[in-house]
């Protein structure tokens, strides 16, 4: 499947460019793209598709475009 | 004191116009900021007057590493608060800690109230009371600029914290202004600096301050400060687009506050990111001394004022939470509309987040008709509308008419007197913050000594959680408790919480030693529960009971990104955490 | 070739302090701003400008020529070094510094004049501050 992934700046050490195309083989879920970019999980809070958060086990169709977030933080 | 034995207490009172200095040796086990802060509030507040009263403190309080190790830069401000009548803590990064640590002061307390406006100049010479009356009326950058041309010989040197007209007015969520883009916000020091007729503070120094260690220090700085400025490292996500990257992502999980809570998501988030800011209207980035992160970001707010292109410019600093308070809360979805909300909210010297807050409920009272125009909000305050919003907000500063006095005093008390309790979205007494994530964002703020998210980051655990996910009320009140505790000693050093991760056990122990002060973790975890057993002692003093709060409806009403949360469920969790706080700090 | 100070980029300065604690650390091991050898000052208060007031390495300087007892060398690239044992203390060279960037040490009662060895440049995060090759 072509899966687009794409993040801020926040993930420039671990993601070449703002958007990154891949090819996952099926069935895959939305984490596994992590493991695709040699991506560190813990630094990721959420998986968005579309601009919906979704469980990172929910699974990639084709096409789907996934945003990572770091964790929610404040001040 | 850094290399010594005891930490140097300025005492300086307003009425007599006198200063003192007191070298303690036993508040060293309180190590600094919050956990010295603390200690004398106790010692100098009075329970029996109201909070505004002329004897009660003002505490500032540097910490025990202040600026000679990266992103260790704040200072932590204890008051008895006007919004709460209870624990008043606030802290702010700027200039302040460096400039008291070159004055030579570890802390000051200042008590009384003066017979007319004065701002305090402070340096190792002492304490110089100014006359403040030209400045009474000023916003904090009039203030600030006569200051500084009034202190010739200390730039560079310097801090210079203010309050605003709102201050002045004794707004019961009043800020302090710290070197002009941060501030001591929540909980009302500024009132508490208005009724003082303390206008302001410009503190400088040249103190020398020998490196006792240089090859220990060094070593140890270096580390730090490489993690620090690693470009794609820890800290870049607050350099870069900074916290306001939070719009799209509480967004995209349904924990965004809009619209006075009524719902978590907006349409149309990419136009108010965080990286729509940062592409549009960001000009430039600041940093606290002793911080190579930057993370105040400046957007330029660019004013029409007269038809013709007539325009005046403001940088404005922008964070997440006054995007949620300023923007999603009332609906604002232009970005230079926020921006121009925030900048009135700084020309005031309110707390931006109360004052948000306080302006969604009073939209949602108007738009219910349960007050009205006439008689309360004098215009048509209206969700989505920044011209009536910026009006409300300099009635609240100027106490306009009844209305606007009693919300400058709280969410919570206006709606006392004028109704709307259940959407009257406060926790606590205080204002809430920009997180409806699930039952850690809502009773960590509750239960939290100064009912802040960041306290005990409550909504962190949330997001741990999977939606609907099993709770299970006693692990969640100790996830809470360990990280409000962790959150105490942290606080005395005083850390920039942005850089908590760097600032693990080991490092933290790394930097005592090369300052010759070796700790062990269990030395730590002691002084934690030593700040946090203060904490406590002056809440419960001030009347405050954890089991007596009650939380407005509307929180159990619209569903967190986690799911709808139950009330019972809350009070759990509150009765568990209450179990944990009576360990800590036995009643 | 020497080298030499320059502060170019001081429009991305963020005003963090880094190279003056640095300085200050590792050329006079003090924890102080005040011992430090360039001096970052804001022009219109925070929501101004940031500039560093630094030595600039003249080739001329007006420090030296004005120090009754030749404590001011004149280094290659511009500048001049203390030589501590001469100095009288009369603080005639803080006034005569055309840049006004010559501090005083209290510690030693000496002059605090940049030597540019360049440890400030290696603590900037924006890299505002550069060595620059120049003429001996």
């Amino acid at each position: 499947m072509n899966i687009t992934v794409t993040a801020g700046s926040w993930a420039r050490a671990w993601l070449p460019g703002d958007k990154v195309q891949l090819t996952l083989p099926h069935p895959a879920v939305v984490q596994d793209v992590l493991a695709a970019l040699n991506f560190p999980a813990d630094e990721v809070g959420l998986f968005a598709i579309n601009g919906i958060a979704v469980p990172q086990d929910t699974p990639l169709n084709d096409g789907d475009t996934v945003r990572l977030f770091p964790v929610a933080m404040g001040g | 004191m850094l290399y010594e034995k005891f930490i140097r207490v300025l005492y300086i009172d307003m009425t007599a116009q006198t200063s003192r200095v007191e070298e303690r040796e036993d508040l060293m086990p309180y190590l600094g900021g919050v956990g010295v802060g603390a200690k004398l509030l106790e010692e100098n507040m009075r329970p029996d007057l109201p909070p505004l009263a002329p004897e009660q403190p003002i505490v500032l309080a540097m910490g025990a590493l202040s600026t000679i190790f990266p992103v260790i830069t704040k200072t932590a401000a204890m008051f008895i608060s006007p919004l709460t009548g209870e624990l008043g803590e606030s802290y702010a990064g700027g200039r302040l800690a460096f400039a008291m640590q070159q004055a030579g002061y570890d802390a000051l307390v200042i008590t009384g109230r003066a017979d007319q406006p004065y701002y305090l100049s402070i340096d190792e010479t002492g304490v110089k009371f100014r006359d403040a009356r030209p400045l009474w009326n000023t916003n904090r950058d009039d203030a600030g600029r006569y200051i500084r041309d009034n202190e010739p010989g200390a730039r560079g040197k310097r801090s210079i914290i203010r309050i605003g007209q709102a201050g002045e007015n004794e707004v019961a969520y009043a800020c302090v202004t710290v070197d002009r883009y941060r501030h001591f916000g929540r909980l009302g020091l500024g009132a508490v600096f208005g009724s003082k007729l303390l206008k302001a503070v410009h503190i400088s120094g040249e103190r020398s301050l020998p490196v006792h260690d240089f090859k220990q220090y060094f070593g140890v700085f270096r580390q730090l400060y490489a993690k620090a400025d690693q470009p794609g490292g820890v800290m870049s996500k607050y350099h870069d687009q900074g916290t306001p990257i939070n719009i799209e992502a509480l967004n995209a999980i349904g924990g965004l506050p809009t619209r006075n809570l009524q719902t978590t998501r907006v349409d149309d988030a990419e136009t108010i990111s965080g990286e729509a800011f940062a592409e549009n209207d960001l000009v430039r980035k600041q940093a606290c001394v002793g911080c190579p992160v930057g993370c105040i970001h400046i957007a330029q707010y660019r004013r029409a004022f007269n038809p013709g292109f007539d325009y005046e410019t403001h940088g404005v600093s922008y964070d997440y939470e006054l995007l949620f308070a300023l923007g999603t809360f009332v609906e604002l979805k232009e970005r230079q509309d926020i921006l121009a909300l925030i900048h009135e909210v700084e020309v005031c010297g309110h707390d931006a987040m109360s004052a948000g807050v306080a302006l969604g409920w009073a939209c949602e009272m108007l738009d219910r008709g349960l007050i009205n125009v006439e008689e309360h909000t004098l215009i048509p305050v209206k969700f989505g509308d920044v011209d009536s919003l910026r009006q409300a907000l300099r009635y609240i500063a100027s106490a306009e008419n009844d209305f606007y006095r009693a919300l400058g005093k709280g969410v919570k008390h206006a709606a006392e007197v004028y109704g709307g309790e259940d959407f009257a979205m406060q926790l606590g007494g205080n204002e809430m913050p920009g997180y409806h994530t699930g039952y850690g964002s809502v009773v960590g703020v509750v239960v939290s000594a100064r009912h802040s998210h960041l306290c005990n980051a409550g909504y962190s655990i949330d997001q741990a959680l999977q939606p609907g996910e099993h709770i299970d009320p006693a692990a969640v009140a100790k996830k809470l408790m360990t990280e409000e505790l962790e959150r105490c000693m942290l606080n005395s050093l005083v850390i920039c919480l942005f850089a908590r991760k760097i600032y693990d056990r080991d490092t933290v122990r790394k930097c005592f030693a090369a300052v010759g002060r070796e700790m062990t973790d269990d030395e730590l975890d002691e002084a934690a529960r030593r700040i946090y057993a203060t904490k406590m002692r002056i809440k419960r003093a001030l009347g405050y009971d954890n089991s007596q709060v009650k939380i407005p409806k509307r929180f159990f009403e619209t569903p967190t990104s986690y799911g709808q949360l139950n009330e019972n469920t809350a009070k759990e969790i509150i009765d568990e955490f209450n179990k944990l706080v009576n360990e800590v700090s036995p009643v | 070739m020497a080298k030499v100070l320059r502060t170019e980029g001081m429009g991305r300065c963020i005003g963090c302090f880094s190279c003056m604690l640095m300085c200050a650390g590792v050329n006079r091991k003090n924890h102080s701003t005040s011992r430090s050898a360039i001096a970052v000052q804001t022009r219109g208060g925070m929501s101004g400008k940031f500039v560093a007031v630094v030595c600039q390495a003249c080739s001329e300087p007006k420090c030296a020529q004005a120090c009754p007892t030749d404590a001011l060398v004149l280094r290659k690239g511009g500048g001049v070094t203390v030589d501590e044992s001469k100095c009288i203390a009369c603080h005639t060279c803080v006034s005569a510094c055309a840049a006004q960037a010559i501090g005083w040490d209290d510690d030693v009662n000496a002059p605090i004049i940049c030597r540019h060895c360049g440890a400030c440049t290696r603590f900037c995060p924006h890299n505002c501050l550069a060595m620059e090759d120049v003429e001996d």
